[in-house]
């Protein structure tokens, strides 16, 4: 008999399809050793919640605060995988600015090893999201909504963007619009 | 429930106090495979206790466990050391896994205390197979330590042994502060020490999700409360005095409960729960299967509240 990997594991209860986002800014995690505050965008709603954590997480234990551009731009994304990598087991990571770039953090964070239990955020608007495209197979930032139809930046087709949020995408999936299902394993049609 | 007969084909004792078992199937063929951290609970001279498999739980053909001796327990390590011999047969349960790596972890902390350190190597051997990241940390009296060579192999010569309390207990809480993200802890050893390095690492922001332990005991069984248990098939209330089992109320009252360990270990006294919430304190049920509350161990469980429903 052969064995393959273990299979015998913690299994995270199924990730909800949607992104269930507080209506406030989630208070600090008292019992937190370290802190790594992530702030994306310059817009004023976002500087201020993160100011707000930083002031409370000083008081509390070591918190680097990180402020991003865009988590698409490489230079910024090193300073975040940096910080990630730094981080020890018992820091809270911390992430606040609109849909699209607080979910990439958290995806960045759980790649790094973060578990829910580590992860607060905090959305200033909701008015983007990142896309998985299951005809070019790539994510992309786009302004909409589940539900809704947008034209992929990558593959331009008319996509249907669906209310299913793919934790292991760290995107919502979108599908041809126009098109009965979505493409077999094979891959895109023409 | 599935036994198997296993052959002791070899017995050393590589420290005072501990004796290491060789286990075949008599007639040579492939034994069950199992999950790292997993323990057999294998029948002792009237006693059925649980030892953890040190061996690789690949494609086994013969699996390891060592023993130490409690001079003052009730006979089941005492049993194994004095009377079992070499070329007899011992009747166990399959293979039992409560204390499983977790495959996605980045990192694997160990922590070993005495005679704990047996699922460790179990640990090690597997991350060693799937080339994972692990750091050990064993503690043990000086002359006493069961398996230092193969932890030392195991981890080529990396793992921080320890014979002096305080110092370990210095050396675990730096090292718990100093952990890269993702990962998970893993403890096992007398139960004050389990607690110390678990309250250790939750001060430390540690969420309980990443912590995981192994007791070999349930040293401090209170006598619970009373409480009272109604048998719906016939209608009928039993009282379950406190220091009194369930197991032991029903069979006074006539209702016989298949039974084995009497001590939480081996899954045999399990019965449904139809109403009432019950007080789990076994060693045999996952988290999963305890938070369903929909079964309990007759043996060593009672309710949490005054009441409890059983469909017998
Ligand atoms: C999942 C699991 C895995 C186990 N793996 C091992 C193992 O690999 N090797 C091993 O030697 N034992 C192991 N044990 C403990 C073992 O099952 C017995 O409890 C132990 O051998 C004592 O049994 P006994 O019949 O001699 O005395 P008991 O009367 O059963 O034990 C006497 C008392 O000592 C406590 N006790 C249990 N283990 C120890 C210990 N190591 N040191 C001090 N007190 C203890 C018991 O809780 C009990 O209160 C394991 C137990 C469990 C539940
Ligand atoms: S008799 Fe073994 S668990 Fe109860």
């Amino acid at each position: 008999m052969t064995l393959t990997e273990p299979v015998t594991e913690v299994v995270p209860p199924p990730a909800p399809s949607l992104p269930d986002w507080p209506a406030d800014p989630p208070a600090v995690d008292p019992s937190a050793t370290s802190y790594v505050v992530v702030a994306v965008g310059a817009d004023a709603g976002t500087r201020e919640v993160a100011g707000a954590w930083v002031a409370d997480a000083e008081g509390r234990a070591p918190t680097t605060l990180v402020v991003l551009d865009a988590v698409a731009d490489p230079r910024d994304r090193a300073e975040l995988t940096e910080a990630l990598e730094r981080a020890r087991t018992g820091v809270r990571v911390m992430a606040v600015g609109g849909q699209h770039d607080v979910l990439a953090v958290l995806t960045a964070a759980r790649d790094a090893g973060a578990i829910d239990a580590e992860l607060a955020a905090y959305c200033t608007h909701t008015d983007d999201l990142p896309m998985y495209c299951a005809h070019c197979r790539a994510t992309h930032r786009v302004e909409a909504r589940p539900g809704e139809e947008v034209t992929c930046p990558g593959c331009a087709r008319v996509l249907e963007i669906h209310a299913h949020f793919t934790r292991a995408l760290g995107s919502f999936l979108a599908s041809d619009a126009h098109a009965a299902g979505l493409p077999g394993p094979t891959g895109a049609r023409p | 429930m599935t036994t198997l007969e296993l052959l002791v084909t070899a017995a050393v004792h590589p420290v005072p106090g501990i004796r290491s078992l060789t286990l075949a199937a008599p007639d040579g063929r492939d034994l069950p495979g199992f999950v790292p951290g997993s323990h057999l609970v294998i029948e002792c001279g009237g006693r059925s206790n649980a030892y953890s498999l040190t061996s690789d739980g690949t494609a086994p053909t013969s699996y390891t466990v060592s023993v130490l001796e409690v001079p003052d327990g009730s006979g089941g390590s005492r049993w194994v050391h004095r009377e079992l011999r070499v070329g007899e047969v011992v009747t166990a349960r399959l293979p039992r896994s409560l204390f499983p790596p977790v495959a996605r972890a980045a990192k694997h902390l160990l922590v070993a205390g005495g005679i704990g350190v047996t699922p460790i190597v179990s640990h090690l051997r597997a991350a060693r197979t799937w080339r994972r990241e692990t750091e050990v940390h064993y503690v043990f009296r000086e002359g006493r330590g069961a398996h230092v060579d193969d932890v030392l192999a195991l981890t080529d010569g990396a793992a921080e042994l320890h014979t002096d309390r305080a110092e370990f207990c210095a050396r675990l809480e730096k090292a718990l502060a100093d952990q890269p993200l993702g990962t998970h802890l893993y403890v096992c050893g007398p139960a004050a020490m389990i607690d110390h390095v678990l309250d250790t690492a939750r001060g430390l922001g540690w969420p309980e999700s990443r912590l995981h332990c192994e007791r070999f005991g349930l040293d401090a069984l209170d006598p619970g409360d009373p409480f009272d248990v109604t048998l719906t098939a016939t209608g009928t209330t039993v009282r379950v005095p406190s220091g009194t089992s369930l197991l032991e109320a029903l069979e006074t009252s006539g209702v016989d409960v298949p039974n084995l360990c009497r001590q939480g270990v081996c899954g045999e006294c399990r019965i449904p729960v139809a109403a009432g919430t019950p007080l789990h304190r076994d060693l045999f049920l996952t988290e999963e299967e305890k938070a369903a509350g929909d079964a309990l161990m007759a043996c060593v469980s009672r309710s949490a509240g005054p009441s409890l429903e059983v469909p017998l």
